[in-house]
């Protein structure tokens, strides 16, 4: 007998399925076409990862985490308005449920993403490995500049992000990845229910902090903002305790 | 709802979770281009390490080679780590700094000399002064955050220099002859004064001993350096407490901040050059210096700081020359003594070992010369090993008290000596058995 709450998030994620899938399939293979294109006319010794960082892949990657975002702003926003869920709503039991099931969706949505990024970073090594080992064949010399896919992975602090290796890391990272679901579930609600001052202002502080986060990360690879990030979890706290509180009074 | 979309749903997550691990995994493993390697070379008589094994780390900032050098041979392992500022705890000590705080001015003294053989001459007015010798010592411990905590001490070490110069000004004077002090004043009276900068003292080749502070548990233990223009007696103090760093630098420096206590007389102080202080891992302290009564060569003083008595002096190195400047000396502690080597202006090494024995401290073999700079020494049962920076890499030797070495190898790594590589070798050491 399957339970209450994963029956509704295989409603959620499943009913989803197919629709989700685009992001992480244009990850994983736009990302090498992009990378490819990049050290298409490279014909020196470069890093990894800074022919990656001067590709185009980095802005792929925030057009989709930004369309990802948005989608599901733009799901829960539909469905709470005037959607199948409002009938859910007026049974009987836990609706708080019912909201924690579609983060929980959406949380899975961006675990596929974030697995296609990763695939996408793999292929597009597997490009750069290809196009020096044909330079090498070309030049008759072997002047590679790098020592594996892990280094590349630690001198990069886009990749650091992406791919975190430490607990401090890990934790800071899985901070920034969750708040985009977490926001969108929370953002999509409220302004269901016409909340328009609290949402947008709570958003606001919402994408600033995370914003603010994710730039510290990104200057100063080997230091977690401790600030930021406890400000940025208090500030997530404050929302999901408040949308659990509309869910309560079902008043959208 | 279909089951199968259940199910595909279901699937898609693992295969995500799959595929994350995987590439996790995958960029741990070697991709057939390994970044450097170490090799060995000219090894032979490896029965003689039997007692010892070398152990280090070989790298840049982003990717070590953890390695060991046995009698089973050198082993290596590959890791690359994010790079990370130090553990929380990690306690450094920045050397000492010193500052001369004038107390009185005592007078100006006035000098003409004739310059370029004509009929100039170049006049100064130097503003003389009784300094006090104040000593700051540092501590910084790495805090959770990565951040250091810093703690100084400053004390009034109650030694003091006569007749420092403070400030002076000077001009050219054409003259036929000679001017006097009150030709000079007047002359001067307009000229701009320029203060003395660099306050520490310091007279011409004897350099001041910035090393001399032991650490033994919590205690720390200093001996403040002088110039060989100082006389009087000269203490080991010993670190009471300190204050915030942020407290000390803004206050003016000719006032103390935190205590410390003298605990051992040395001696009167006749031009003894002080190498440093040093602590062993018994708890005791042991002072080297240079030129004491008549003797120019290296000698160690034993002291037990809980008593304050001198436990054992011993002369080290006879010849002046082989003794270089305190900045080539080394200290590796171990149990029941210590090794130290003096690096040589020739470029070599003189190394030796000091044990307690039943008849106090005793030299356990003759001190002997070692190739290169010392990195890391180690004693047992008379033998020495020793590991050496050389032009070629690393030099790991085993010696016995008298004769040619019983082990000797060359590590080196690809690029290892190259400059733009930001390759080095760093935590060396011997293990004994």
């Amino acid at each position: 007998m399957k339970s209450k709450f994963l029956a509704l998030f295989s409603r959620e994620f499943s009913g989803r399925l197919w629709q989700v899938w685009v992001f992480p399939l244009a990850a994983a293979l736009f990302q090498p076409l992009l990378y490819w294109l990049a050290v298409r006319e490279m014909y020196e010794s470069a890093r990894f990862e800074e022919l990656y960082a001067s590709s185009a892949a980095p802005i792929l990657l925030a057009v989709l985490f930004a369309a990802l975002t948005g989608w599901m702003v733009w799901l829960t926003v539909r469905d709470f308005s005037n959607g199948s869920i409002c009938t859910l709503l007026t049974l009987p039991g836990s609706r708080g449920r019912i909201w924690l099931s579609k983060l929980s969706a959406f949380c899975a949505a961006l675990l596929l993403l974030w697995a296609g990024v990763l695939t996408g970073i793999g292929l597009c090594y597997l490009v750069f490995s290809g196009r020096c080992a044909e330079i090498a064949r070309v030049t008759g010399q072997d002047f590679r500049l790098d020592a594996g896919l892990w280094l590349g992975l630690t001198r990069s602090s886009l990749f650091r992000i992406l791919c975190p290796m430490t607990l401090p890391e890990i934790c800071s990272s899985l901070l920034l990845f969750l708040t985009l679901p977490l926001l969108a579930a929370w953002a999509g609600w409220t302004f269901a229910g016409r909340h328009f001052a609290r949402g947008g202002l709570l958003s606001i502080a919402v994408v600033g902090l995370w914003v603010l986060l994710l730039r510290e990360r990104l200057l100063y690879p080997d230091e977690i903002p401790l600030q930021y990030a406890v400000v940025l979890l208090g500030t997530l706290a404050v929302a999901a305790i408040d949308s659990l509180q509309t869910v309560r009074r079902a008043d959208f | 709802m279909k089951r199968t979309r259940i199910i595909a749903g279901f699937l898609s997550i693992g295969a995500a979770l799959a595929a994350a691990a995987a590439f996790f995994a995958g960029a741990w493993l070697p991709t057939g281009a390994p970044g450097f390697r170490l090799t060995l070379a000219e090894e032979g008589g490896r029965a003689a390490l039997a007692a010892f094994s070398l152990s280090g780390r070989f790298g840049d900032s982003s990717e070590t080679i953890a390695f060991t050098l046995g009698e089973a041979g050198l082993s290596q392992q590959v890791r690359v780590l994010p790079p990370s500022l130090g553990e929380p705890g990690f306690v450094t000590m920045p050397p000492a700094e010193y500052a001369c705080v004038p107390d009185s001015t005592e007078g100006a003294e006035y000098t003409a000399e004739l310059i370029d053989g004509a009929e100039t001459y170049r006049i100064r007015e130097s503003v003389l002064s009784e300094s006090r010798l104040m000593l700051t010592l540092e501590e910084w411990t790495v805090s959770g955050s990565g951040a250091f905590e810093r703690k100084a001490l400053r004390i009034d070490t109650g030694l003091t220099y006569p007749g420092r110069r403070l400030y002076w000004r000077e001009t050219a004077w054409s003259s036929d002859r000679e001017p006097d002090a009150a030709e000079i004043a007047e002359a001067l009276e307009f000229e701009d004064l320029s203060y003395e900068t660099g306050n520490p003292p310091s007279a011409g080749d004897s350099p001041l001993r910035m090393d001399s502070v032991a650490k033994i548990g919590d205690e720390t233990y200093f001996v403040p350096a002088v110039d060989a223009q100082w006389e009087g007696m000269r203490y080991i103090y010993r670190a009471d407490s300190a204050g915030n760093w942020a407290d000390t630098a803004f206050r003016p420096t000719e006032e103390p901040v935190g205590s410390a206590t003298p605990v051992i007389a040395i001696d009167e102080g006749e031009e003894m050059d002080i190498y440093g202080l040093y602590a062993t891992e018994d708890g005791a302290l042991a002072l080297f210096y240079r030129g004491y009564r008549g003797t120019n060569g290296l000698s160690c003083r034993l002291y037990d700081p809980q008593t304050g008595e001198m436990e054992g002096e011993l002369r080290l190195i006879r010849s002046p020359d082989d003794a270089g400047t305190s900045g080539s000396f080394r200290f590796f502690p171990d149990e029941g003594g210590f090794s130290a080597a003096v690096w040589t202006p020739a470029g070599n090494s003189v190394a030796f070992s000091v044990r307690r024995g039943a008849e106090g401290w005793e030299l356990s073999h003759p001190p002997r010369e070692i190739p290169g700079m010392a990195a890391a020494l180690a004693e047992q049962d008379g033998r020495l090993a020793a590991v050496c920076y050389t032009d070629e890499g690393i030099s790991f030797a085993v010696y016995p008290p008298e004769g040619e070495a019983l082990y000797a190898a060359e590590l080196a790594g690809p690029d290892a000596g190259g400059a733009d590589s930001g390759r080095s070798f760093y935590d060396l050491a011997i293990q004994t058995r």
